[in-house]
């Protein structure tokens, strides 16, 4: 699991609005950085998943052999299940829900939004993810199984973007304070140049 | 974000919208925590008296567990002099690997010093003493043996000797035993008990432990503070020692019995000292100091409320002196005085400045946390305020609507109030105005309670005048019953004023007033009894003057006398003949006066009770005035009654009868015709 302790960068929007009026290019450069790191950990993220599924020499084929690919979900089927039924496992789509995002969303009770992050969106990618994350065996065999045959051939749970996250989140981080900090320094400049 | 997606935070950005919610839960905060001051400067004022108590246990533990700690240090920091020529800085070390022990194994720094002290001499060397400490912590705890004990046991089996080890109960291999083979008994030992002490402490019982632990460390922090204080004490002390243990031992008596008189506490203590002892005088500056102390236990021992303490307290200050001529000086004297509660209570007294300094803290929180909390605090409660009000208004709208509603049918008792209004000819504009119904019929109710209370009203009224009547009677019984012998002494006056609960003047004018001498000076009379006698003598001879006229035919009987028995008094008198006037001469100067006119019944029997029934019985200044309305008491005047005493003999009687028999002596016509 990714760990939580997230440098909080302080005067974020406040310099980037302020640098604005005087330099787009720093601010530019800024967001530069962060979009690339942002970048880099989505495509260290997907690489996982590629890396997942050539174990096989075959990207069409699923990670597990008996996870299913190309199951397809009838209306019916859906109607007669109680459950959601278990999600296929589609290399694309699995790909595709890896994304990095900077949607501030809510105000958290630190008092602080979300500057970046990487998501795993697709409910097979999020399985693929988590997946004995809990320890102990499941609930029938077959899950038990599951879990311990994607430990054995993946590791842990954390698989994807929360294992890219605690591997790189140190660097990101300090490139981005880096960038903050150059901006900021820019920003006063331009600041002490317009007082005098 | 997305729902329901896995997220992996990379970078979190301080958001200045948060501060709102921060400032909002700040205030809330602060208004807590300004309630709390509130009832915390309360609770303070109380808590202040038990901790005071609690502070002299506290500050009595507190030396003697620093005391402890401080001993258990030196012998163990001269045991590893002597033993491996430790250095200062090697002694500290091993403090401080005593400290980390005890902290990590939840076992008392106490404990392990012996422990370690007893390996060193073993091993003569600190490494060594401290691994195989390690070992019997392991086993003390496996086998839940004392520490030291085991400690002992492996120093002595380190010396080869195994029978300590074997003793202890813990299983050892025999084969080692025999070869007397030290490490590989460690060895087993270790195998088999190993990372015990570590469980141990993990346990539940192992936490309480540590808290107990963190407790004694905070007692002999406090303890060492005091003892630090008391040693500029124990200095000065020390050196006025020699007088003042002679004059302790001399005055101990004394002193005690003067606390048990207990004439008084703190301060004056020393001044009284000064005044009684010399050698005080010539010591005021160390009694000063001693006053103080001992005030000061004084004050703490109060505050148990205990005066023997106070005595235990002198003498505790004796075995002071007498320890204090030990070589232990300091630490001895620091022990007694802790054990005396002077220590104490100058730890009571820290506590209680702190306590004082926590409360005054909290007061000027509460009032910065109020003005703090402000505007804010204040708009939120209007806006609950306004949100109840809200609520409650529209919650009685729901209540009208729902009265309304019901105001729209006739119940069950509008009905029959509808059908007992026809009855009594009220037809309301509209039967279905249950409203106007309602109010009509609340109307009738309500005059209704008004005649009620007028009949009532009435009755209370008729009681009133019946229980005056009775009291009446009854003093006019009593009167006669005096009277019967043609005479009323003082001694009778004496006796009715007594019964009636009134002055004998009282008394006096109601006999007068019953009897026509109302217009009288009693102070010109020389006694009571006389005033009335007179007064009697004066209605007895008007009615004898009566009689004799009546017999001459002088008088015309009421029917005949134009507005005679109206009751109103009015002499008797017949046209062309006035009114019967009797005069008399009195003794004792009193004037002449005219009597009530007394009224012939229109029938050979006249009755007392009518509807002036207060004014017959000497209320007013008719005497026997009135109609022929009452019928309870009759006096037979058919011309019988000859002499004064039968007259006075057959009133009394009557009375009498009418009292005895439960019946009340009037009838009044007022109760009958409520």
């Amino acid at each position: 699991m990714a760990n939580n302790d997230v440098v909080i960068l302080v005067g974020l929007n406040e310099t980037l609005t302020a640098l604005k009026e005087f330099d787009q290019q720093a601010v530019k450069k800024f967001q530069k950085v962060i979009n690339d790191e942002l970048r880099h950990a989505k495509k260290d993220a997907q690489e996982l998943i590629y890396k997942a599924v050539s174990q096989g020499n075959d990207v069409q084929t699923a990670p597990l052999s008996g996870w299913q690919t190309q199951k397809k979900v009838t209306v019916q089927t859906l109607k007669q299940s109680k459950t959601r039924p278990f999600p296929s496992w589609d290399t694309s789509e699995i790909i595709a829900g890896i994304v990095s995002s900077r949607a501030t969303g809510k105000v958290r009770g630190d008092y602080t939004t979300s500057a970046g992050a990487l998501l795993n969106k697709s409910r097979a990618g999020a399985i693929f993810e988590i997946a004995g994350r809990v320890k102990g065996d499941g609930k029938t065999p077959q899950g038990t199984a599951f879990k311990r045959i994607l430990n054995e051939k993946f590791g842990e749970a954390s698989r994807v973007v929360w294992r890219i996250v605690d591997r790189d989140r140190l660097k990101i981080q300090a490139n981005i304070v880096k960038a903050l900090d150059e901006a900021k320094t820019e920003l006063q400049k331009h600041l002490e140049t317009k007082n005098s | 974000m997305a729902k329901g997606a896995v997220i992996a935070r990379i970078l979190s950005e301080y958001d200045a919208k948060g501060t709102k919610q921060a400032r909002k839960d700040l205030s809330e905060l602060q208004g807590k925590f300004s309630e709390f001051g509130k009832k915390a400067t309360q609770a303070f004022a109380i808590a202040a008296a038990a901790s005071a108590a609690f502070a002299i246990k506290m500050g009595v533990d507190s030396v003697k567990a620093a005391m402890a700690e401080q001993q258990s240090m030196a012998i163990l920091a001269n045991t590893l002099k002597n033993v491996t020529g430790a250095t200062n800085e090697q002694i500290d070390s091993v403090n401080s690997y005593i400290r980390s022990t005890m902290l990590r194994l939840n076992v008392q720094d106490d404990l392990l010093r012996p422990s370690l002290q007893a390996l060193v001499i073993a091993t003569h060397d600190v490494s060594k003493a401290e691994s195989l400490q390690q070992v019997a912590l392991d086993v003390s705890a496996n086998k839940g043996k004392d520490l030291t004990a085991v400690s002992v046991a492996l120093a002595k089996a380190y010396a080869g000797n195994f029978n300590a080890l074997k003793r202890l109960g813990i299983p050892l291999s025999e084969t080692l035993i025999k070869s007397k083979d030290f490490i590989g008994i460690v060895k087993e030992l270790e195998s088999a008990t190993k990372g015990s002490a570590a469980a141990a402490a993990d346990t539940f019982a192992g936490k309480i432990s540590r808290i107990g632990l963190a407790f004694d460390e905070v007692k002999k922090t406090i303890g060492n503070a005091i003892i630090l204080a008391l040693e500029p004490f124990l200095q000065k002390f020390m050196k006025f020692l020699p007088q003042i243990e002679k004059w302790l031992d001399e005055n101990a008596k004394k002193i005690a019995a003067f606390f048990i008189t207990g004439i008084s506490y703190g301060i004056a203590f020393a001044q009284v000292l000064y005044d009684t002892f010399s050698f005080v005088a010539r010591n005021i500056k160390t009694f000063e100091t001693l006053g103080a102390v001992i005030a000061a236990a004084i004050f703490g021992a109060k505050v148990a409320a205990s005066v023997q303490a106070l005595v235990t307290g002198v003498m505790a200050i004796i075995k002071v002196m007498k320890v204090l001529r030990t070589a232990s000086l300091g630490a001895a004297a620091a022990e007694a005085l802790a054990t005396g509660g002077i220590s104490a209570a100058a730890g009571a007294a820290a506590f209680a400045v702190a306590l004082g300094a926590i409360t005054l803290a909290t007061n000027k929180f509460d009032k910065d946390a109020e003005k703090a909390a402000g505007k804010v605090g204040n708009l939120k409660f209007n806006f609950k305020g306004l949100t109840t009000t809200a609520a409650d208004y529209l919650k009685g709208l729901t209540g009208v609507n729902t009265a309304t509603a019901k105001n729209t049918n006739l119940t069950a008792q509008q009905t029959k109030a509808l059908a007992d209004l026809k009855k009594m000819g009220i037809v309301p504009t509209t039967e279905k105005d249950a409203i106007e119904l309602e109010a009509a019929r609340q109307n009738l109710v309500k005059q209704g309670n008004i005649a009620e209370q007028q009949r009532i009203q009435a009755i209370l009224d008729g009681m009133t005048a019946q229980l005056a009547a009775n009291e009446a009677t009854a003093r006019y019984n009593d009167l006669l019953a005096a009277l019967s012998d043609s005479h009323i002494s003082s001694e009778e006056v004496a006796a009715l004023a007594k019964k009636w609960g009134i002055s004998q003047d009282a008394v006096v004018a109601y006999i007068a007033q019953i009897t026509g001498a109302a217009a009288f000076d009693p102070s010109q009379l020389s006694s009571p009894g006389a005033v009335a006698a007179a007064g009697w003598q004066k209605a007895l001879d008007a009615l004898n003057a009566y009689y004799a006229k009546l017999a001459s035919g002088t008088i015309l009987p009421p029917s005949l006398v134009p507005g005679s028995g109206n009751g109103a008094g009015s002499s008797v008198g017949t046209p062309g003949n006035p009114p019967v006037t009797i005069s008399s001469t009195l003794p004792y100067g009193m004037p002449n006066t005219v009597l009530g006119g007394i009224v012939l019944p229109a029938t050979p029997t006249a009755s007392f009770g009518s509807k002036d029934t207060a004014a017959q019985y000497g209320f007013g200044a008719n005497f026997m005035s009135g109609t022929s309305g009452g019928s309870t008491t009759i006096i037979n005047v058919q011309g019988n009654i000859q002499t004064q005493s039968d007259n006075a003999a057959s009133i009394a009687k009557q009375f009498q009868l009418n009292q005895l028999s439960g019946k009340t002596a009037l009838n009044l016509g007022s109760i009958a015709n409520i």
